[in-house]
């Protein structure tokens, strides 16, 4: 098979995973989904430290993860599946 | 000489030194050597035989090389009609200025995997392109099985109320050249392997089976597709039931790629009546290749409109279409 | 991370509650129109079996959300022409195989032209110093592109890299969103808002929706469990008449967005008025560059003539964008026009509504 780029990446605009932020150097970091490591721009998030969850759109960290956030969805979402009608 | 050269395909002096370095690395799974044909002995009314070209690019990738493929990917095609493999042919056909070292690389996988199945190559051949006419190196081979059972393994057989089971995980292979090609990082491994030892042992235990399939090219879904139209049946899956990695996911949903269409290299779907399934996955999980095998859906029906359907993660059904345009490149 | 958000079971029983919910009033005895705007939630809403799970109570429409398929035949014309003229042109993968009026950037480049895949932008930045050539970077985007898209033309400022520009084709939702509802017939009754351009925007551009038009809203994820939750919340609004912009992505949508991103993104651009495929002109919805980056503005740079035209003859694309008619409505669906032979960009770009459909298919 002869290497064609064209078909290589099929971009998703809106990918929903959070990055895991392992390193981070000036406006650079470096960040891990799955295991898959990529470095990223961070420099339109205030205040970003390792081990922080980031949303990633085109190689830029767009924004952070809210943990608590994240819980509070979950819990809305038991609640109302649980509410009786 | 490090370097593949044009003159190692001319016949002459060059051409004994490579054919020297291609036996020398193979050692003794090569018979029938410097002869015109070889010469198989077989014991048997059924004869399988099947052949496919090898072309990937990277050629050596985490959990194989081109070689292993080369040799796994024929065997399995063997034990999709449950044929035990006894001979194997082997061609290469080689880039100018490719280097000794990758291909002394990929013989060794090859004698490898050659070794562990038990098979001999038989008959091979070499030539040697000019610069740019190929991408490295192209090898095809040929395998020839010899079948015991008596039973009709094929993809017109699958019956309605049959089930489907997977041996292992699905879209390794794919995920991780996928990971290669984009230059990511990762723990991603193809699952390229001989699934010959899991088939055989299921027939060794009189396991009663309607179809055998590899999910190579395409995926589970493409092959699921062709069953269905081979046997004129719906099927059905359990999207939530079908085994697939958190990292394999997740590269996909990087680049966009459903799961279900990317290759595995190692893998086989069963379809067999639902009374098997017990045993086989019993026999299965007892294997390291075969311990995250499970059933993952049925067949529903006959049809003169065969599809396969997916009943997704809110218990919702979808079809699960046979693409046209493939969505990973060409990886096998 | 576990990720709980993939657990199924209470969602399954939030479905069922929801479904009970639309048999009672005022759903009994019609259909919900809901339109999301985003793409990849068009394809969740798909992949994920919701479409055929409420397949009679509610009619999902796809809005203007995927940035491929809203931009004009015209815009796609001039990428054409760029590459026709020999500059390099570095882009999103989903633009390759876009059909112009008379060819595509596929065609150009088996015909020899250049053209870089780039996953982020600021890979130009690397292409454009690697080569003496020209190099163009075709910026669709919305929101949520257009700070990357900032930061390239910041970067190539400072770095002074002279052979870079871009072909400016960003568009705008919230302007797009007031238009369509001000302009076009339709009855949406509800906004699935698009999860990643909220992130950038926030939640207060889309309060214009309920407190005009009395049409509810909710800013939603990718997720199943994120989809649930937003058909829960638009038929619990409706059923209340408390039509409010609802958020429940709140784990990456703050309710002033991203301010650092939009101060980027004003330092960078300014409004415009741009044409969108399915709309015609509309006001102030997209941005151009300010003055001082214009020698980064490859229609200045080059002189690009194309004419307007047509779109191509019996595709519907502009009418799914629009959210008047499905992708199964168009004459050439899967027939003529798929996924091998586009005729529209719906059927191209992944997140296009056509290429969705046809991927996932309907029963």
């Amino acid at each position: 098979m002869v290497p064609d780029d064209r078909e290589k990446i099929e971009e998703k605009v809106c990918l929903a995973v959070p990055y895991r932020i392992i390193s981070k150097h000036g406006i650079k970091a470096v960040a891990d989904v799955f295991g898959i490591r990529k470095e990223i721009d961070i420099r339109i998030l205030d205040d970003v430290n390792v081990n922080d969850y980031v949303l990633v759109h085109a190689g830029f960290a767009i924004q952070k993860l809210d943990q608590e956030a994240a819980k509070t969805t979950l819990d809305l979402l038991r609640e109302i599946s649980e509410e009786q009608i | 000489m490090d370097h593949i050269l044009l003159s190692h395909g001319s016949g002459g002096k060059n051409s004994r030194k490579l054919l020297k370095f291609i036996y020398d690395s193979l050692g003794d799974i090569v018979i029938n050597r410097g002869e015109d044909s070889g010469i198989a002995i077989l014991q048997t009314d059924k004869l399988a035989i099947t052949t496919d070209s090898y072309v990937i690019d990277p050629i050596f990738f985490p959990g194989g090389d081109i070689g292993k493929l080369s040799v796994c990917g024929t065997l399995n095609d063997l034990a999709m009609v449950g044929a035990i493999p006894k001979y194997l042919t082997l061609c290469f056909i080689i880039e100018e200025n490719f280097p000794f070292n990758n291909l002394r690389k990929i013989l060794y996988s090859i004698k490898e995997e050659a070794e562990s199945a038990g098979i001999k190559i038989i008959a091979g051949d070499t030539k040697i392109v000019s610069k740019g006419k190929l991408d490295k190196i192209f090898i095809n081979t040929t395998g020839y099985g010899i079948i015991e059972h008596s039973q009709e393994i094929n993809s017109h057989n699958a019956q309605p109320g049959d089930a489907v089971i997977v041996t292992g995980d699905i879209g390794d292979h794919g995920a991780a050249i996928m990971a290669v090609r984009n230059d990511f990082e990762s723990d991603l491994t193809s699952d390229c392997a001989s699934v010959v030892p899991l088939i055989r042992k299921l027939l060794a235990e009189n396991i009663n089976i309607h179809t055998l399939r590899d999910p190579t090219r395409g995926g589970l879904a493409s092959i699921l597709n062709e069953i269905a139209i081979s046997s004129s049946i719906d099927i059905e899956l359990e999207k939530v039931k079908i085994p697939i990695k958190d990292s394999v996911n997740g590269i996909c949903d990087i680049l966009g790629i459903d799961p279900l269409y990317m290759a595995c290299e190692g893998r086989a779907a069963i379809i067999c009546p639902e009374s098997e399934v017990g045993d086989i996955l019993n026999i299965l999980k007892e294997t390291n290749d075969g311990k995250n095998a499970c059933k993952i859906g049925n067949i529903v029906d006959k049809s003169k409109e065969p599809r396969v359907y997916l009943k997704t993660f809110i218990g919702a059904r979808r079809i699960l279409p046979l693409l046209s345009r493939e969505q990973t490149p060409r990886i096998c | 991370m576990k990720n709980k958000f993939k657990d199924n079971s209470q969602l399954i029983q939030l479905l069922q509650q929801v479904d009970k919910l639309l048999t009672l009033s005022p759903f009994a005895d019609r259909q919900c129109n809901f339109m999301e705007i985003c793409g990849t939630h068009t394809v969740s809403i798909l992949k994920y079996g919701f479409r055929n799970y409420f397949k009679k109570r509610i009619n999902f429409l796809s809005g203007p959300g995927c940035p491929v398929c809203v931009t004009s035949q015209k815009d796609i014309d001039k990428v054409i022409s760029l590459a026709q003229m020999g500059v390099r042109i570095a882009t999103f993968g989903d633009l390759i195989k876009v059909p112009g009026s008379k060819s595509s950037l596929e065609e150009q480049m088996a015909l020899g032209k250049e053209v870089n895949v780039v996953y982020n932008p600021l890979d130009c930045l690397k292409i454009a110093d690697e080569t003496d050539e020209e190099v163009v970077f075709i910026a669709v985007g919305f929101e949520t592109t257009i700070p990357v898209i900032a930061s390239l033309i910041l970067d190539a400022k400072k770095l002074r890299i002279e052979n870079l520009s871009i072909l400016p084709l960003m568009k705008t939702i919230p302007t797009a969103l007031n238009f369509l509802l001000t302009n076009l017939e339709n009855e949406i009754d509800g906004f699935i808002c698009p999860g990643h351009v909220s992130v950038i925007i926030g939640e207060r551009p889309y309060k214009i929706i309920p407190e005009k038009y009395g049409i509810p809203c909710v800013i939603a994820g990718f997720e199943p469990v994120d989809i649930g939750l937003a058909i829960e919340s638009l038929v619990s609004q409706i059923r209340k008449h408390t039509p409010i912009v609802d958020n429940r992505y709140k784990r990456v949508v703050k309710e002033k967005g991203n301010i650092s991103a939009r101060r980027l993104i004003e330092e960078v651009f300014e409004k415009t008025d741009v044409e969108w495929r399915g709309f015609g002109e509309v006001p102030a919805s997209g941005l151009k560059l300010r003055e001082k980056f214009s020698k980064f503005d490859a229609e200045k740079k080059f002189n690009i003539n194309v004419k307007s035209s047509p779109e191509p003859e019996g595709c519907i694309c502009g009418e799914v964008i629009a959210g008047k008619k499905q992708p199964v409505e168009c004459p050439l669906f899967a027939k003529k026009c798929t996924p091998d032979t586009p005729i529209g960009p719906c059927m191209v770009s992944y997140e296009g509504a056509c290429s969705a459909f046809y991927k996932y298919g309907e029963e």
